[in-house]
Formats: C-alpha cells, sequence, structure tokens
C-alpha cells in the first residue's frame, strides 16, 4: 500500500515536470541521485563519470516524463535509463585507448608478480564490447543477481548470463594472448 | 549465488574492487545548470526530416495530400 502511494505520488511529480515544475523535478531528484549515482559508479567506476552520467540519467528523465510506467516504480525506471547512459559513456570510453592504470589502485603491490597480472586483467576487461563489460562488472565484481541485472539492463535472465560467459571467455582468451596465466 | 568463473570473478575484484559508492557532492547545482541551457522543446531530427517531407509533398503534390487528409 505505502509503495502504490509512492508510486502514485511519484507519477503525480512526473506530471507536474511535464508541466516544467522545476520544484517537482528537485524533489525527484534529491531522492534519488544518490541512488542513481552509486548505481552508475558500479558500472563505471570513475567518479567524474558518474556524475556526468547522473546528469545525463536525469536529464533523459525530465524529457521522457511521459514514458514513465506507475506499476514499475520510479526507482526501477531511474535504474534502467541510468544503466543505458552508463553503457553509452562506456561504449565511448572503449574507443579511447585502454587505460594501464584506472582510477583507484589494485589490491596488489607494484612490482609483484600479481601487479602485473592486474594490470593484465585491467586491460583486457577494458578491451571487452561495452554491453559484456556492464554484465560482466555487475555480476563478478559487484556481485549483483543476474535478476537485477536483466531488469537494469532490460533483458532477459539468459541474456545476462550469456553476456557474463561471453565476457568471461573472452577475457581468458585475450590473458591467454597476452601470455598471463592467471 | 556462484559465480560463474571464481578464478576470474577473484582476479576482478583484485584488479578493480567494488566502487566506493559513498555521497557524491549535491548535483543539483549542475542539473539546474543543464536545464538552465535546454529549456525548451526540441524536435527530434527525424520529425523535422518528416516535417519537411510532408510540406513538400503538399506542395508538389497537392491532391495527392488532399485525397490522404480525405482518407484520415
Amino acid at each position: 500500500m505505502l509503495a502504490t502511494t509512492q508510486a502514485q505520488e511519484e507519477a503525480e511529480r512526473l506530471r507536474d515536470c511535464a508541466n516544467g515544475d522545476r520544484d517537482a523535478f528537485e524533489v525527484l531528484f534529491r531522492r534519488y541521485q544518490q541512488e542513481v549515482f552509486g548505481w552508475v559508479m558500479r558500472i563505471l567506476h570513475d567518479c567524474g563519470l558518474a556524475e556526468d552520467a547522473t546528469i545525463e540519467t536525469f536529464w533523459r528523465i525530465w524529457r521522457a516524463h511521459a514514458r514513465f510506467d506507475a506499476r514499475r516504480g520510479f526507482s526501477a525506471w531511474a535504474r534502467r535509463i541510468a544503466s543505458h547512459v552508463a553503457f553509452d559513456c562506456l561504449e565511448k570510453r572503449s574507443r579511447e585507448p585502454a587505460p594501464l592504470a584506472a582510477t583507484g589502485e589494485p589490491s596488489a603491490p607494484r612490482e609483484s608478480p600479481d601487479h602485473l597480472v592486474d594490470l593484465a586483467i585491467r586491460r583486457a576487461f577494458h578491451e571487452l564490447p561495452a554491453k559484456l563489460q556492464v554484465a560482466a562488472r555487475l555480476s563478478l565484481v559487484e556481485e549483483r543477481s543476474s535478476a537485477e541485472i536483466a531488469e537494469a539492463l532490460g533483458i532477459s535472465v539468459p541474456a545476462v548470463k550469456s553476456r557474463i560467459f561471453r565476457a568471461i571467455r573472452q577475457l581468458r582468451i585475450t590473458l591467454r594472448e597476452l601470455e598471463v596465466v592467471p | 549465488m556462484s559465480r560463474p568463473d571464481p578464478e576470474i570473478a577473484r582476479l576482478l575484484r583484485r584488479a578493480d574492487p567494488p566502487a566506493a559508492t559513498g555521497p557524491a557532492d549535491d548535483l543539483w547545482p549542475r542539473m539546474q545548470q543543464r536545464l538552465d541551457h535546454h529549456p525548451g522543446f526540441r524536435l527530434h531530427w527525424f520529425d523535422r526530416v518528416a516535417i519537411v517531407l510532408a510540406s513538400v509533398g503538399v506542395v508538389f503534390f497537392p491532391r495527392v495530400a488532399i485525397q490522404v487528409l480525405y482518407y484520415l
């Protein structure tokens, strides 16, 4: 009952946003910005990109208010949009040269064999197609369930599992080519 | 939940640990700037092309346009 009331309230706020009511939009934004930021951060692992992606997500929400389905809840809808935005960021980033050292340090100490393996893994992971990266990161690193990933990406659970499987296979092939044996 | 490949999962988590999703700065000021710079309704490029083609069709084939409107 409480969930329905909240969903109705959010649907009303989105209708107000349609009329250009920025106060209504600000309420939604402040309520959900942390959640959206946290979700895209899990995918992108880059604070600056995650902030940009959060802004872009809410921008798309502002423009697409008419497509909101109150039965599904604002949170799930926002997460779906955020996933697509993060996916676009990853696709754009994958066209750039792969970084050897991404944001944040790997756990292994520098100059250890493990550190070299870590760098190779990061590089191999960065070379994966964006849609495989997203599924693999959310599942293997962030430990989200396949059902949760499927809902966020708007695909089926078997499709999520297929992407994870393909990501792992590709990682193993790339590591073998780099002559890195985990 | 069972991992599909525990070894690769372990290596990935070591190479690129789970994200710290702690509080970001308040992004509302940036959001306001974005709204200020793009306030109004914008036509998608596809819609613009469709309108131009329809206008050209009406100008050069007025009878066809009247017939289409009739059946609509």
